[in-house]
């Protein structure tokens, strides 16, 4: 045998492909050679150092990079086919109606505020989830622009309704097209709103009732139709929804009724209502379980409260 | 390892689930890169290209090849083209892979190279060698996953990689009799 043989049987050996008798055949070649046992050692040696070569990772988040990228990438490109999917696991929404323009205002808002949420959202969401999931992550993303922009506020909040209130009310094609320029312009709405307000808000009214029910007492005040635009922005923002982790749960929080609800996501039957509560209630969130649902009470003095609502007692308590 | 459930949803059009698995694999899709290129800028930029790929190339990725492969293929393809676009790559000459004995091969040996070093050698290794050295030891593929990843056939992947390990061999005990005696 022949060093040059030997070669390529020491060079498998390192990589762990020979068979015990190529094995005993190299052994026994090594042994008698210097050179070719020296020549092992060091690529034994070599191989040692490769393999410790030290795991780099870039210095910053490449996807976080890429994002705005992507961003303009996904818009450019036409929606692809899940929305048998989520028309399955969300039978509250009308059939035929495009998710799109609120997909795009959550990655538009998302990709600049709150990418660290989609993260987090990201990992505790199965992936069929994942519009409920950008539901929960909107509201949140949304709400330092809530402060900053009332104008952007109320077309957030028109969306949440528009995804809630819409598929009962079978609203008419005018009205999505209505709803859904002002989605994808939320800057320029206030502009426009003054026009549109009185009708749009006995209808954001209505809606927002028929999901708070008569408990919603706030929304009976006859400031909600004046033309203090905060108090109108008070009342539109908050509509929080939060889906189960199982998909069978979504509650639902007017968060100035003070009220929410539990509906069941199979045939949007109503499972529990609660006493208006008097105070803020916002965090909607639900346990990997799907058994209980966390909220927050914040009283007009600011304090706050954590309660959980338990689907199987349906019973409310203080965490 | 990515989840398959993962990889379907993405190629099913679920955005959100196409950007969690961009995440899982950058890091392993820089670590290919940043040792194909040498450079952490450019590794930067050639992994940032990878991964916009990936993302708009998912559909074409079948199942009956490995994600990690089909991965790897990618960021390879495009650091190869960098790095061919860049500068020709110095290549040892044949004669030069002959087994040779050192005289104190023993001191040599015991010696440890600093990754540094390693990482020069590497460097400056043929394009397919390194790519498969890297494949090898910054992946830890099998011959058949290299072969997969580079569409090359099995006995070409070996002659690569044994031909590479040959010349870093030598690279590195030249850079050290370079470095001990001047």
């Amino acid at each position: 045998m022949i060093c040059q043989e030997v070669m390529e049987l020491m060079q498998r050996y390192i990589d762990g492909d020979l068979d015990q008798q190529e094995t005993s055949l190299m052994m026994d070649h090594a042994g008698q050679c210097p050179d070719c046992a020296a020549m092992l050692a060091r690529l034994q040696k070599l191989s040692s150092e490769l393999e410790q070569l030290p795991r780099v990772v870039p210095k910053y988040s490449l996807v976080d990079a890429i994002m705005p990228e992507l961003e303009r990438l996904h818009a450019a490109e036409p929606a692809k086919g899940t929305d048998a999917n989520e028309e399955a696991s969300e039978p509250i929404r009308t059939k035929g109606r495009s998710n799109r323009p609120a997909r795009h205002l959550f990655a538009k808002i998302s990709g600049v505020v709150a990418a660290g949420v989609i993260v987090g959202l990201m990992l505790f969401s199965s992936p069929d989830q994942w519009r409920l999931g950008g539901t929960g992550s909107h509201n949140e993303a949304a709400a330092p622009e809530r402060a900053a922009a009332p104008a952007a506020n109320e077309s957030s909040a028109l969306m949440s309704k528009q995804e809630l209130g819409a598929a009962p009310m079978a609203d008419s094609n005018n009205q999505e097209m209505d709803i859904q320029n002002q989605v994808s312009e939320p800057m320029t709405f206030g502009a426009t709103g003054s026009d549109v307000a009185p009708s749009e808000d006995k209808e954001k009214l209505d809606s927002a009732r028929s999901l708070g029910g008569s408990d919603a007492k706030g929304l009976e005040n006859p400031s909600a139709n004046s033309s203090d635009r905060m108090s109108i922005s008070a009342y539109n923002a908050p509509t929080l929804t939060a889906d189960s982790p199982d998909g069978k749960w979504k509650a639902v929080a007017l968060e100035d009724g003070g009220s929410f609800q539990v509906f069941r996501n199979q045939d949007g039957s109503e499972y529990y209502k609660s006493e208006s509560k008097g105070s803020k209630i916002s965090l909607l969130d639900w346990n990997d379980e799907s058994t209980i649902v966390y909220y927050t009470l914040t009283d007009a003095s600011g304090n706050a409260t954590q309660w959980q609502f338990d689907t199987e007692t349906s019973k409310e308590s203080k965490r | 390892m990515v989840e398959p459930a993962l990889i379907k949803a993405a190629q099913a059009g679920d955005r959100e689930a196409l950007v969690t698995l961009l995440r899982e694999i950058e890091n392993q899709v820089y670590r290919t890169a940043y040792y194909l290129l040498n450079n952490e800028q450019d590794a930067m930029d050639a992994s940032q290209d990878a991964l916009i790929r990936i993302y708009t190339k998912i559909d074409s990725y079948e199942e009956k090849a490995q994600f990690r492969t089909w991965v790897q293929r990618i960021v390879t393809n495009i650091c190869i083209d960098k790095f061919r676009r860049k500068k020709p790559s110095v290549s040892i000459d044949e004669h030069e892979m002959v087994f040779q004995a050192g005289d104190n091969v023993e001191t040599e040996v015991l010696s440890a190279y600093a990754a540094e070093e390693i990482r020069e050698a590497i460097g400056k290794l043929p394009e397919h060698h390194r790519t498969v050295v890297v494949l090898r030891y910054l992946q830890d593929f099998s011959y058949n996953e290299i072969a997969d990843s580079l569409n090359l056939p099995l006995n070409t992947v070996k002659s690569y990689l044994f031909r590479a390990r040959q010349q870093l061999q030598i690279l590195l005990q030249d850079y050290q009799k370079g470095g001990v005696r001047g």
